[in-house]
């Protein structure tokens, strides 16, 4: 019994894992290696959405992923104030300015710039639900030059007709949400969140304080490719093309 | 069968996250609350008090926690508790030590009770403006040379 039991679980293991690696390409993450960023600092978000609140909102949702990540993510409120008051009150200022600079006021080994393209309720008859969309640009602190970067557009369909159980539970978060005013997007948010932090070959390496940052070779390979992002479109705090891949 | 279910799951969690790291209590939840204004300053520090006695008890404070529990203090001029909560950022999360450095500055300075002009952050932000090379204006309206 033992003996079948152990391939079999080993078989339904791997269908687990391919399940959640179903990942195009891997990104590069020869660059976010040799950064080995311990900390993060996630500074005001851009939002080029019309919701004036979209920025704020997301801003709280993503101190938790990281640091469960394993990374020393720095208190989003107290350095924000501090951003703000230091004369980088418009977003696109912090995005725009230095780097290095900036992560030193903070002793940061790396920053997280996050962009918001769409924050909307979408109402139709065949797909009522939530859609948000993020940019995520992660960059040394240090050289200033890009780490990693991830683009991410989630759908959650406000109805639970859907027959369809991950989209069940998502409306069902959305219905519990506590504070769900108008425009409150958070638990979407943070979905996004998790489909950009948490992929093999695609997300952010685990930090020093998981115990899984030893699996992160493995998981998040240098492939040599030169590619660290899946935008499609340009952030402001790194406006550079992506490189097609050759194909 | 059962086995199977239970490795399958631990696979699906390893890829998901183990266990979370730390307990949060209400942080998160305050954060959105305060960011929307529905929540004072007040509200929003006791509520992290009461968030870093729960995290305290389970062993499992996140980072940022302490920092900003005494970033609020310091805010309201409540310099030495705010410094107590600092040092104890600094000390769980040797990260923090620039950020903590710089504001435990700032809330011994003899003279000082509350953030204002001479804010040393201020000071800095402001030089990443004038670094960045970009057609910006100084804090006292003038245009950086």
């Amino acid at each position: 019994m033992k003996r079948i039991l152990i391939p079999t679980a080993l078989f339904f293991g791997a269908l687990t894992l391919a399940g959640c690696a179903t990942a195009p390409t891997p990104k590069d993450y020869t660059r976010f290696h040799t950064s080995q960023p311990r900390s993060i600092l996630v500074v005001p978000v851009i939002n080029n959405t019309a919701e004036v609140d979209a920025a704020d909102l997301f801003l709280t949702t993503v101190t938790v992923p990281l640091a469960e990540r394993g990374y020393y993510v720095f208190p989003v409120n107290a350095t924000k104030q501090m951003i703000e008051r230091g004369g980088l009150a418009d977003p696109h200022l912090v995005h725009r300015s230095e780097t290095p600079q900036l992560a030193s006021l903070f002793g940061a080994d790396s920053i997280l710039y996050v962009e918001i393209n769409e924050w909307k309720s979408q109402y139709a008859v065949t797909a009522s639900g939530i859609k948000v969309g993020f940019i995520y640009t992660l960059k040394d602190g240090k050289t200033g030059d890009l780490i990693w970067q991830d683009e991410q557009s989630i759908f959650a369909p406000r109805t639970s007709s859907s027959g369809f159980i991950l989209a069940d539970m998502i409306a069902a978060a959305i219905t519990a949400a506590a504070d769900n005013a108008r425009s409150d997007y958070t638990p979407v948010a943070k979905l996004a969140n998790e489909a950009a932090i948490n992929y093999p070959g695609q997300g952010l390496p685990f930090g020093p304080y998981s115990q899984q940052s030893d699996n992160n070779l493995k998981l998040f390979p240098s492939t040599g490719s030169g590619q660290m992002s899946n935008a499609t479109g340009m952030a402001v705090s790194w406006p550079v093309a992506r490189e097609t891949p050759s194909e | 069968m059962r086995s199977m279910t239970i490795i399958s799951l631990l696979l699906l969690s390893a890829c998901a996250g183990n266990q979370p790291l730390y307990e949060w209590g209400s942080y998160p939840t305050g954060l959105r609350l305060h960011s929307r204004g529905s929540e004072t300053s007040d509200q929003f520090l006791e509520r992290l008090k009461s968030s870093i006695d729960v995290a305290e008890a389970k062993k499992r404070v996140p980072p940022g926690l302490y920092a900003e529990y005494g970033f609020l203090l310091l805010e309201q001029g409540r310099s030495t508790e705010a410094a107590h909560w600092l040092a104890k950022e600094r000390a769980t999360w040797p990260e923090s030590a620039v950020l903590v450095d710089r504001l435990l500055a700032f809330s011994t300075a003899p003279s000082e009770t509350n953030i204002g002009q001479d804010d040393p952050v201020q000071a800095g932000a402001s030089n990443v403006i004038d670094a960045s090379h970009q057609h910006t204006v100084n804090n006292d309206g003038t245009t950086p040379q």
